[in-house]
């Protein structure tokens, strides 16, 4: 016999014995008033459970709807104040350009800054100076990080209104260093010969030049090691704007939290 | 004529009163109303076979509804109440298919 026969044949027992053993005693005795009433109550009671849980089910529907309502009206409250935020972001985000061009509008030294930490582009008369070295070896043929440092604050110092070392706006940011073999001017590599265009009163300044320690330096070194060192008085510089990210000191703040 | 009073003062009565079950007892219901129903069946079968017996009917009634009711709380105490209820149910569902088809056979000789 297998699980499954066996199996099988519980549930055919079950089948056949369906209809309770006691029913098939003979009794001999009249049935009793009393028997028929607990029949009765019997019966009533199972009415009364069929009923009463019915009723529940029906009464239980409506707590189940009231939640998913509940949970309806969470959702659309929350997108509600979703888009008011948004709307409030976008109001902020109008003000902040409308507050940024009234600061230019109003403000006439805002320009002058501008100008001067290098945020707009310049275009006028000035000066374009060549340096063009004789050696690499860092000896007094070579031009270093430290040159170009020294005569680019020389000419700011000296009048100069914008000042770009080959094409690298010089800044308030701005840093001209070596690294390896090559100087960088805002973290850009640049390569010799070194072009440093200002603007500026081109004849005036390069008289202040010539006529300072910086530039007699500059022609001794140059008539003793061969290297090149030439200014030439321009009528159109074009300096443009510096990048953005050499334009902006940012803090990190702590945001406050609502506890 | 009692067991039809009966049934209508036990429909009457639920939908008079509604009462709030309360929740530790809405497990019991459904299968102590199986377990009630496979004793009514019963009884109407042997009421067709002319055995009926109020005695049989009342006892069998009662320890149906109580022994299903313990063998839900005891498979809700063992972590199995599902199962034991599930067990129950097929079985007095077996039970109440066998005596209707009984039923039938009489009334419509098929």
């Amino acid at each position: 016999m297998t699980m499954v026969d066996r199996a099988e044949g519980l549930l055919d027992q079950i089948a056949e014995q369906s209809l309770d053993d006691d029913y098939y005693l003979v009794r001999s005795e009249p049935r009793t008033l009393t028997e028929r009433l607990l029949t009765g109550i019997a019966l009533t009671c199972f009415a009364l459970m069929i009923t009463v849980a019915a009723v529940q089910t029906r009464l239980d529907r409506p707590a189940t709807e009231r939640e998913q309502q509940a949970l309806a009206d969470d959702v659309r409250l929350r997108q509600s104040i979703h888009d008011q935020r948004t709307e409030r972001l976008a109001d902020l985000e109008g003000e902040v350009a409308k507050l940024t061009a009234a600061a230019d509008r109003i403000d006439p030294s805002t320009e002058t800054s501008a100008v001067r930490v290098g945020g707009v582009g310049v275009r006028g008369p000035g000066l374009v100076i060549t340096l063009t070295p004789a050696a690499d070896d860092g000896g007094p043929g070579a031009v270093s990080d430290t040159d170009l440092r020294r005569i680019t604050n020389a000419v700011r110092y000296l009048g100069a209104e914008a000042v770009a070392v080959n094409g690298q706006r010089i800044g308030s940011l701005t840093s001209i260093r070596t690294a390896g073999s090559a100087v960088t001017v805002n973290y850009r590599s640049i390569s010799p010969p070194y072009v440093i265009e200002l603007i500026g009163d081109g004849p005036t300044i390069r008289e202040r030049i010539l006529g300072s320690r910086l530039g007699a330096t500059w022609e001794d070194r140059a008539a003793d090691t061969g290297l090149g060192f030439r200014i030439d008085i321009a009528s159109d510089v074009r300096i443009g704007a510096i990048d953005d990210s050499r334009l902006r000191v940012t803090h990190a703040t702590v945001p406050e939290v609502k506890k | 004529m009692i067991p039809v009073v009966g049934l209508v003062v036990g429909v009457g009565l639920g939908l008079w009163l509604q009462p709030d079950v309360p929740e530790s007892l809405r497990p019991y219901l459904p299968v102590a109303i199986i377990a009630a129903l496979d004793a009514v069946v019963g009884a109407l079968r042997a009421l067709g076979e002319r055995r009926f017996d109020d005695r049989v009917f009342v006892v069998s009634f009662v320890s149906n509804v109580l022994i299903a009711a313990f063998m839900v709380f005891l498979g809700d105490q063992l972590g199995v109440g599902s199962q034991l209820s599930t067990g129950v149910v097929v079985v007095l569902g077996i039970r109440i298919f066998a005596n209707a088809a009984a039923i039938r056979r009489r009334i419509f000789r098929a």
